[in-house]
């Protein structure tokens, strides 16, 4: 008992002393530089992304142009605007992104930012994306944080006005938080990869490298047996390890030319947006606070030779937050929400280990986890509509009610397929068919194997609910190794 | 630090600068044995509980399907269709096909694999000036499979323009029986139908709900067959108002014009009009006695098979160098964003089985769909539906397995062997061979009873299944992509 007791008392005095040191870390203060540097990329490059939605036409098409959306679960209220209030938000975030990037009206345009890019998530779950997923992770963080207290123009505006600056520094915990959330990032893209078909088989990049032979340059590479399995390893290690080379100072000036290497390359081989800029610009969080005013500094001192009042100004710029300034440290109850923000962060990829099976193939745990490119997955889903006293079902395409890209999602994900067999059996019930019952014919590959049963074709799935159980009507993976698939050219 | 910091700027400016980059129809005219004119929308015992035809509400995205008149349907979207209509003079008065048996018998490449009609001629061979293309020898490559499936597609435009060119001459409605019309119009539907699983290049329509060519789709394809995007009612327009007199087929819609416009008028043999009695052609339509609208179907028909000719002529040129050289530039990947994506374009004239045929042609009559945009089936008054079902499924065949005689030659069977998976390739042609040893003695569809059309639908249901679970979607081994309608960004 006394053994017990003292287990105990190490243990809470361990933890305490811990929470101190964290207390302490967040008392001590860092330049505020790097925040605004952050600030101003990122708010540019959302700006960009929401740019493309308008340009692209995404908005109609990813938005609007379908009668049926899935839902997030306990999130089946989020409804689409009407369309043009739903193309002037685009409008509006294009802005809001501007305005977060110069830091004017820095907390209304950082929430509408924020509350935009997480809306449109919302309204469809078929357009989820692991890295808008991110942005909207990040622009709420920007919206807590007080980014816009330096280098933007609403600082500016309260000098102009007389008014007491905020000091432009910012607590070194924030610093930290960010890190977290990029390093949470690219350890659970490589603890995903860390599975035969990716280390073994080489899939799915076998099949999306021959896909791509034609490119210059490096297209010849990929007509060579073996080239698929090498990247697949590059990519796990990367994702593994580049946080650590991030950390060290010695290795970070090559860690980041490796990111930057290494999301051009994804950039190029794949159709994956965004990701690439924003895991780029998020990388420079781990550089040193100041690493904008000595990058400034450099480069108006190299301005000066042509530009006169750049080397004052380069003086101006160089200047550190004094450490005599009196900050008030965070709240503990900030400190306690970033470090609750950080558990779910590491809760939500590691749920996929709780159910049983290849996450792959049931997809509990898939989303919120950056699982990353490890998925050629696909196939195709028949629903069979049984009215009660009719001797025959009908057999309903889902593209009665999807849109191709839609109905390409769900064919892979059982709780959208539930989702859809559930609005059939509504639609059904309400043109006068009476009580319905509605089964699905799905098969689905899987990285290159061939198609299999997904969905129980025997289970009415009109009667089942939605939860966060295993679910029940999926059928087994298949177990077999993922094919070698050869290059083509 | 700040070595590090100016070592990785390049860097950073490097990567930004990458980032930025119904009634019941008259006899039918031909061939093998159908059944008495029956009512063609409901195939006898079939469809109870509301399948069929009507209205869609689905999501095809196709227009004028309204019974009543409405305003014309705009040929929009139909870039190009204008473009070398001279040429329609080129064939226009030819002499008649030379390949007039029209019987299910006898060769084409399909014949040895699934029976005569299965042929792309519906039995009669090959047109001498049209030679079926030969095998290709070469070592597999994507490239060679493009020119392939080119050299394909431009042999069967050649065989329907043959075809076509009989169509001028031939059509005349006024005539006792118009034997000699709906022969002519025969040879040019099934041939036609051939080419339906061939829509890829200017022939394939370009929009991006019908998930065809995107990049180098005209649409030429509607011009000449728009089904299901048919109505009697744009056909009754254009036979009371003459527009397409006025201002030429160009402001014609395509729901009524095309090889549709030309079996409803010689077909149809009722002299009431598919308009409503309150709209222009209805009130048109109710000052006419029979022989005026004789007359004026007679005109309108005449007008449409030149038309078509025209339209098959331009559809011919679209291969050879002397025209738009479509052939080179596919083989090439040309125009399009990547080599892939020109094997996708290619992959999707596939999925005309998927949609049209099995869910359409197959899965309505069958009971099985419901909501498609489809008001009438196709070829409903000439009764003809079967061979055009032969027709189509030959023509996948060809670009799927290969198009020379036995269905050798390049096909995407042999990427898939490629590849490293012979036994998807195998599961694809068995099936499709499966369905057209099903179609071989399938009877037209007034005769066919509903366990025979439910067979035939599940037997295309497995060819489908496998190019929809297997060949094609994000799980595919040829990473071919579904038509999504856009590219987008991924994960």
């Amino acid at each position: 008992m006394k053994l017990g007791r003292s287990r105990r008392t190490i243990s809470m005095s361990f933890g305490m002393s811990r929470a101190a040191s964290l207390l302490r870390v967040a008392e001590d203060q860092v330049d505020i530089a790097w925040l605004a540097a952050f600030r101003f990329l990122f708010g540019l490059t959302l700006a960009f992304s929401a740019a493309r939605f308008i340009a692209y036409g995404w908005i109609d098409r990813l938005l609007l142009s379908s009668g049926f959306r899935f839902k997030y679960y306990g999130f089946a209220w989020v409804e689409p605007l009407r369309p043009a209030h739903m193309h002037l938000l685009f409008v509006a975030l294009v802005a809001a992104g501007v305005f977060v990037a110069v830091g004017a009206l820095y907390r209304v345009s950082s929430l509408l930012l924020a509350l935009g890019f997480t809306y449109f998530q919302l309204v469809d779950a078929t357009n989820y994306l692991n890295h808008y997923y991110l942005a909207a992770l990040l622009a709420w963080l920007l919206f807590l944080l007080p980014a816009a207290r330096a280098f933007s123009v609403d600082a500016w505006l309260r000098r102009r006005r007389g008014l007491p600056a905020s000091p432009p520094t910012v607590s070194r915990l924030v610093l930290w938080l960010l890190r977290a959330q990029i390093a949470i990032v690219y350890f659970f893209a490589g603890l995903a990869k860390a599975q035969p078909d990716w280390l073994v088989h080489g899939q799915p990049l076998r099949i999306w490298l021959s896909a791509r032979a034609d490119l210059p340059l490096l297209g010849p590479l990929f007509r060579i047996q073996g080239v698929a399995l090498a990247f697949s390893w590059v990519g796990f290690l990367f994702d593994t390890t580049i946080v650590a080379f991030l950390l060290w100072r010695k290795t970070r000036p090559f860690a980041f030319m490796a990111v930057v290497v290494f999301h051009i390359l994804t950039r190029i081989l794949f159709p994956i947006g965004m990701f690439p800029a924003i895991m780029v610009l998020s990388v420079l969080v781990f550089f040193e606070p100041s690493w904008p005013r000595e990058l400034g500094e450099h480069l108006l001192r190299f301005a000066s030779r042509w530009i006169r009042g750049a080397a004052k100004l380069a003086s101006a710029v160089q200047l550190r937050p004094a450490s005599a300034e009196s900050f008030s440290p965070p709240h503990r109850a900030l400190v306690a929400l970033g470090c609750l923000y950080l558990a779910i962060q590491v809760a939500l990829p590691m749920r996929a280990f709780v159910y049983p099976g290849n996450v792959l193939w049931h997809e509990q745990g898939m989303r919120f986890s950056f699982r990353v490119m490890l998925r050629a997955k696909g196939g195709v889903t028949t629903f069979r509509v049984q009215p009660e006293g009719r001797n025959k079902p009908f057999y309903v395409s889902p593209r009665q009610y999807l849109t191709l890209l839609q109905e390409s999602e769900m064919s892979g994900q059982p709780d959208l397929i539930l989702q859809l067999a559930h609005h059939i059996r509504e639609d059904f019930e309400r043109r006068g068919y009476g009580r319905v019952r509605v089964f699905a014919d799905s098969r689905v590959a899987l990285n290159g194997r061939r198609s299999a049963p997904f969905i129980d074709p025997s289970i009415d799935l009109s009667q089942v609910r939605d939860g966060l159980a295993p679910v029940a009507y999926l059928l087994p993976a298949p177990t077999g190794p993922a094919p070698e698939t050869l290059p083509t050219f | 630090m700040k070595k590090a910091t100016l070592l990785s700027l390049p860097t950073l400016c490097v990567w930004l600068a990458a980032s930025c980059r119904t009634a019941p129809p008259p006899e039918n005219y031909l061939p093998v044995s159908k059944g008495a004119g029956g009512a063609r929308s409901g195939i006898p015992g079939a469809g109870a509980g509301g399948a069929g035809y009507g209205p869609g509400s689905g999501t095809g995205g196709s227009a004028t399907l309204l019974g009543g008149e409405g305003g014309e349907a705009p040929v929009s979207g139909m870039g190009g269709a204008r473009s070398g209509t001279g040429a329609a003079s080129s064939g226009t008065g030819a002499v008649a096909s030379t390949n007039t048996g029209g019987a299910a018998s006898g060769g084409g490449p399909g014949a040895e694999s699934g029976g005569g009609a299965n042929g792309p001629t519906g039995g009669a061979g090959p047109a001498p000036e049209c030679p079926l293309p030969a095998p290709s020898t070469a070592t597999f490559s994507r490239q060679e499979l493009r020119k392939s499936a080119a050299a394909c597609a431009a042999w069967a435009a050649c065989e329907f323009e043959v075809s076509a060119r009989a169509l001028p001459s031939q059509i005349d409605v006024a005539a006792p029986d118009a034997g000699l019309s709906k022969q002519a119009f025969y040879q040019a539907m099934v041939r036609w139908s051939w080419l339906e699983a061939m829509q890829f290049g200017p022939v394939a329509p370009p929009s991006e709900v019908a998930g065809r060519d995107t990049y180098h789709g005209k649409g030429y394809r509607d011009l000449v067959h728009a089904w299901p995007q048919v109505a009697r009612c744009r056909v009754d327009e254009q036979v009371a108002g003459k527009r397409y007199e006025t201002f030429g087929m160009d402001v014609v819609s395509v729901s009524g014009r095309g090889l549709y416009g030309i079996e409803t008028l010689l077909y149809y043999a009722g002299a009431d009009t598919a308009c409503t009695a309150s709209s222009s052609t209805g009130l048109k339509w109710a000052e006419l006695d029979s022989s005026q609208i004789g007359a004026l179907r007679h005109s309108y028909a005449r007008a449409l098979a030149r038309d078509v000719h025209a339209r098959a002529v331009i559809i011919k040129n679209v291969w050879p160098p002397s025209g738009e050289n479509f052939s080179a530039k596919f083989e090439a990947a040309e125009g399009y964003p990547s080599e892939q994506e020109a094997m996708n374009v290619l992959g999707w004239a596939l999925l005309y089985l998927e949609r049209e045929v099995k869910d359409f042609k197959l899965g309505i009559p069958a009971g099985y769909t419901v909501d498609a945009p489809v008001t009438e089936p196709e070829a409903q008054y000439s009764g003809i539906e079967t061979e055009l079902l032969r027709a189509n499924v030959a023509g996948f065949r060809a670009i799927f397995q290969g198009c020379s005689a036995g269905n050798e030659g390049m096909g995407f069977d042999d990427w898939l062997t490629e590849a490293g998976h012979p036994e998807l390739a195998a599961d694809v042609v068995n099936a499709t061979e499966a369905l057209q040893q099903l179609l071989a003695t399938l009877p037209q569809f007034s005769a066919l009873t509903p366990t025979q059309l439910e067979e035939t639908y599940l037997a295309a249901k497995l060819v489908t299944d496998y190019l929809k679970g297997d060949l094609f979607g994000a799980g595919s081994p040829l990473n071919l992509k579904l038509p999504s309608g856009l590219e987008g960004d991924t994960d």
